[in-house]
């Protein structure tokens, strides 16, 4: 979405969750704290609980999985399959370990024409950087299936729960080789530790011997076996012994492996190295030799529910191949809508918000000199209501100004059918005013349901240059509810701040 | 202690999730109030007794440091994800400008010592200058950000197993709970501290650990998976990368004809820390690891040549400068800035002879530099020089060590006088909380008892150096939870919400001075078959 300025953020009211009045001059929201941007959303990010007649954002909404699926192949994956299987397409979907980029799945050789059956063997190759498998010596007999494939040589990503095995068994079948990478040393250590607890567990006269792993006292063995002082002298579990063997996960520093990665980094210099956020998708790995593919991570559709009442503000279709919801109520058609335009600039200011490419013209600002811009609210609903605005007198943050709202109060006309104003702009009327010369007590322009007020803006006179003046503006709506409710109905928005800019 | 105001911060997060006046009004006026957040979990889920039922639950394992966070599932052996904290954590929804084809990066000046990588930061011991609330906000975004891209959790109950620094002060405590709670929905956070989780993660009871942060190098004893003895210094990653920093200018005044016109902060920290990450090593003696070459780092934003030459060998000497400080004379050296292996000697200094002997036979290594290539060998190079020059008479004296030294010799006396370790005299009030972790029981005639009970085993390794490979603290964790292991210090969702750590303070008062003890309290109460209100919780080390 091409965004300019001027843009318009909103407000949660979860951040201020005492107050909903009209806040006061001087208890003003900063939109220039740094705990600001954790509260303020553009307008199509909010959600509207009917309840509660509140904007609901991401912090204050809870949310429930309707379902899993890859982004890459589109596939709906089971929540079962996703707990076993760890977060992540369980078909052929990978990324690139250099560049992320999704891999292709192509025959070492390719085939002479078209028309030939593909013959593997396969290789996992990058369609960006010149990555493929083969560089970490990597063939699948298969086209398809690579996850299945890779699993069976040796898993990319340590990604499954350890199944413990039974401790007799473990101990039974010891002629294993002794673990070294990371997940075989973790699961030796984890059948170490169930070797443990379900040893003592199961010793003749064990004073908990009945309650099994569940019980909590083998925290008391665990992390603070002698604080019980008296008790334990009575119940007196024995002590938990050390990892002793490399079968059981010991693992002693060798200076050699240390150095041998010294001498791997000087061979390979820095293009031998992974980069900062490649390393980070593969923990494990330092050299790019080491790095394996990444399988695609899952996506989710999720309901999305008032965390204070927990009605349903949305949720979506279950198929995948749909971005349709069955219920979602957005804070657009609840809350007015706020826009921001420089006076005299003919457009009315669309529903943009957010931050982006800042190709558009931006008004700018000189110190001291009075600019004129057009405040306007669009109301959404179905009955007019009553505006009162408010701004700080002066704006915080990096540019310095003075703000009045000419008209800070009046009422905006009702929602009430679409093609009216459409068909009066046409015949060219349909709003009034926006003529003349601003007015302090005076609508400036007014449509059907929209109305638009002054803002002067004086910067102040060492207003830094370049950068954006924000301004934080109170909104309060009235409305009188209509229908059975015990009569007149107040509805507040708590506050939202277009923020606008200059240059 | 009397609950500070500063816990009251939690008081807002309550009323942060209420609905606000006109929901609040609604919900009141109905005839049954209901507390509106998580009745329906609760409900389901309440019985104080129920064990471990990993099958209905999803157990999820955090360790939050100060640069970056882990998390993952409990039994896996390795976090889903680790995610370094960057200043564009603090962006706002829906602000796309940084992809923008012409967007530049605003321009970050990159402090210096205290200041330096400040804005990577997620938190500071030093809490005096620090926005707890922001702190609160950033990993409560962090910890949702991680939900939504890596767990995908189904809407079973979520527990959640957090692996702090036992030094970690209070009101940081609070925040990070807060913001785990509301970041993921937790019906429980279990603390766990993390020098005990390396040592679990190693397979072993007693070690002496040393976690290279980025703030500071901790070095803790930890006996029978207590920490019995813990020294901090300021060297440690923030020092390292700055030295990295300041080797790259120098680097390129070298090469700049207008050497003075190449500015304090020509790189931006990201650059220096990926240089610093990648190629960055640690020498130890006069080893011929260089062999005299050079490297080609590329810096595609810089103004100035986009690749800069630096040779292997003097990539190894911010390690130097940052970590291990040869030059460094004695008198520049406090209780706060000990290098690398004098903190490691001290601390083992400082200990009972026979706990002494158990813990150098058992020294991890652990925190983001302990990656560093080379530093482990070093360190340990260094500590064992250490050793066979000193020996283990404590006549150095840095800073604050008050303690008598005959007390060491003799642990048998260790039971009627306690051992009073000097906590580092911090002045950002840590200091009563660190003193609480260190100035603990310590039980040497239990310790008999166990070591009889250990004759039939062979005989463990003691008296020589000796470093073992720990998985760190996160899989530590995810081992201790996966054998149902219950955390000492457990908090619930809803009292915490209701009464913050000031909860956990007001019901220690009633129980016993010793902090260890209260902290069984929910550790016990399934021993005691009392299965009727869920005991009150203390805070354990944290206390
Ligand atoms: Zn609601
Ligand atoms: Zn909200
Ligand atoms: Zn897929
Ligand atoms: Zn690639």
């Amino acid at each position: 979405m091409a965004t300019q300025f001027p843009y318009t953020y909103y407000s949660c009211p979860c951040i201020n969750p005492t107050d909903s009045t009209l806040p006061e001059q001087d208890d003003t929201f900063d939109p220039s704290s740094p705990r600001a941007a954790f509260s303020l959303y553009p307008l199509e990010h909010l959600l509207y609980c009917t309840e509660c007649h509140q904007v609901r954002c991401p912090r204050c909404t809870a949310e429930e999985v309707v379902c899993w699926y890859c982004p890459s192949c589109l596939f709906e994956v089971p929540s079962s399959t996703v707990r076993s299987e760890g977060n992540q397409c369980t078909r052929s979907c990978y990324n690139c370990p250099q560049c992320t980029a999704p891999l292709a799945v192509n025959p070492l050789d390719p085939p002479e024409s078209t028309s030939e059956t593909l013959t593997g063997p396969f290789i996992l190759t990058c369609p960006y950087c010149t990555w493929s498998s083969l560089d970490i010596d990597l063939k699948f007999d298969k086209p398809n299936n690579i996850t299945g494939q890779l699993s069976g040589s040796k898993r990319p990503e340590p990604s499954t729960p350890v199944d413990t095995p039974d401790p007799d068994l473990s101990r039974a079948s010891s002629p294993k080789p002794d673990p070294k990478t990371r997940d075989e040393v973790f699961t030796a250590l984890n059948a170490f530790y169930k070797n443990q607890i379900t040893h003592d567990v199961d010793a003749p006269g064990h004073a908990f011997a009945e309650q099994a792993f569940s019980s909590p006292h083998s925290i008391s063995r665990l992390l603070n076996l002698y604080s019980t002082g008296k008790k334990l002298k009575r119940q007196r579990p024995k002590p938990m012994s050390e990892a002793l063997t490399p079968a059981d996960g010991l693992v002693l520093f060798d200076p050699e492996s240390e150095l041998d990665t010294i001498k791997r980094t000087a061979a390979g210099g820095w293009e031998g190295t992974l980069g900062g956020d490649k390393a980070a998708i593969n923990t494990e790995a330092r050299f790019v030799d080491d790095a394996r593919p990444v399988a695609s991570l899952l996506r989710t559709k999720r309901a999305k529910r008032c965390r204070a009442c927990r009605t349903l503000l949305s949720r979506p279709e279950p198929k995948i191949s749909t971005t349709r919801y069955k219920i979602r109520v957005v804070a657009g058609s609840n809350v007015p809508r706020v826009g921001l335009r420089p006076l005299g600039a003919k457009a009315r200011a669309t529903a943009v918000s957010g931050l982006g490419g800042l190709g558009a013209e931006v008004p700018s600002l000189k110190p001291l000199l009075p600019s004129h811009f057009v405040l306007t609210l669009t109301n959404p609903l179905f009955d007019a209501v009553k505006v009162t605005l408010a701004t700080a007198r002066d704006t915080t943050g990096p540019v310095k100004a003075r703000v009045t709202i000419l008209c800070p109060a009046f009422e905006v006309g009702a929602n009430t059918d679409v093609w009216d104003e459409a068909l009066a702009r046409d015949g060219g009327g349909g709003s009034q005013g926006g003529g003349g010369v601003p007015e302090a007590g005076k609508v400036w322009e007014r449509g059907r349901n929209w109305v638009g007020v002054v803002v002067e803006v004086v910067p102040a006179g060492d207003a830094v240059r370049g950068e954006v003046l924000e301004i934080a503006v109170f909104v309060r709506v009235e409305y009188e509810a209509g229908g059975d409710l015990d009569g007149a109905g107040k509805r507040e928005v708590g506050f939202c701040n277009p923020i606008w800019s200059s240059g | 202690m009397a609950s500070t105001p500063s816990y009251d911060v939690r008081k807002s997060t309550l009323s942060r999730l209420r609905p606000s006046t006109a929901a609040g009004q609604q919900l009141g006026s109905l005839p049954s109030p209901h507390t509106p957040l998580s009745r329906s979990i609760s409900g389901l889920y309440g019985s104080p007794a129920g064990g471990y039922r990993s099958e209905e639950e999803n157990l999820l394992v955090f360790e939050l440091g100060s640069r970056c966070m882990q998390a993952g599932f409990a039994g896996e052996s390795s976090p889903r994800c680790s995610t370094k904290y960057s200043p564009d954590l603090e962006r706002r929804v829906g602000d796309y400008r940084r992809w923008a084809i012409d967007y530049e990066p605003p321009h970050r000046p990159l402090g210096s010592g205290e200041t330096w990588g400040w804005d990577h930061e997620l938190w500071r011991m030093d809490i005096r200058d620090l926005d707890l609330g922001l702190v609160e906000d950033k990993v409560e975004r962090l910890v949702r950000e991680a939900e939504l891209k890596y767990f995908l959790l189904d809407n079973r109950t979520r527990r959640v197993a957090l692996v702090v620094p036992s030094s970690l002060p209070k009101p940081l405590l609070s925040v990070l709970l807060g913001g785990v709670f509301n970041g993921v929905q937790a019906q429980t956070i279990t603390l766990l501290p993390t020098a005990v989780m390396a040592t679990t993660a190693a397979g072993l009871r007693s070690a002496l650990v040393i976690d290279i942060g980025w703030e500071e190098t901790t070095a803790t004893a930890v006996y029978e998976y207590r920490e019995v003895h813990q020294r901090h210094s300021v060297r440690a990653g923030k020092a390292l990368s700055e030295e990295f920093g300041t080797l790259l200018h120098q680097e390129l005044r070298n090469v700049t004809a207008a050497a003075g016109d190449v500015s304090e902060d020509e790189f931006t920290f990201e650059e220096i820390e990926e240089v610093m990450t990648r190629i960055g090593w640690c020498r130890c003696g006069a080893g011929p690891e260089g062999h005299g070459k050079e490297i080609k780092i590329p810096f595609p934003t810089s103004h100035y040549p986009n690749t800069l030459d630096v040779s292997f060998d003097r990539l190894s000497d911010p390690a130097e400068l940052a970590l291990f400080a040869p030059e460094a004379a004695e008198h520049d050296l406090d209780d706060h800035n000990l290098p690398l292996p004098l903190l490691t000697y001290d601390t083992l200094l400082h200990l009972p002879v026979d706990v002494r002997r158990v813990c150098m036979s058992r020294i991890i290594i652990t925190g983001g530099v302990s990656k560093l290539p080379g530093i482990k060998r070093r360190l340990l190079a260094d500590l064992e020089a250490l050793i066979d020059k000193r020996g283990w008479t404590p006549v150095r004296n840095y800073g604050s060590t008050k303690k008598d030294p005959r007390s060491l010799s003799h642990p048998s006396t260790a039971k009627s006088a306690p051992i009073s370790y000097s906590a580092i005299p911090d002045d950002d009030g840590t200091l009563s909380n660190s003193e609480s972790n260190m100035d603990r029981e310590f039980d040497p005639i239990m310790r008999k008892i166990s070591q009889l009970h250990m004759k039939h085993s062979p005989p463990p390794v003691e008296g020589v150096i000796r470093a073992v490979e720990s998985l760190g603290a996160w899989a530590g964790a995810s081992l201790v939870v996966n054998n149902r292991v219950r955390g000492v210090v457990e908090i619930e969702r809803e009292r915490f919400l209701q009464h913050g750590l000031a909860g956990a303070s007001a019901a220690k008062k009633d129980v016993s001075v010793v902090p260890q003890r209260q902290s069984m309290g929910p550790g016990v109460r399934g021993v005691s078959g009392a299965a009727g209100e869920r005991g009150s919780w203390g805070l354990g080390v944290w206390a």
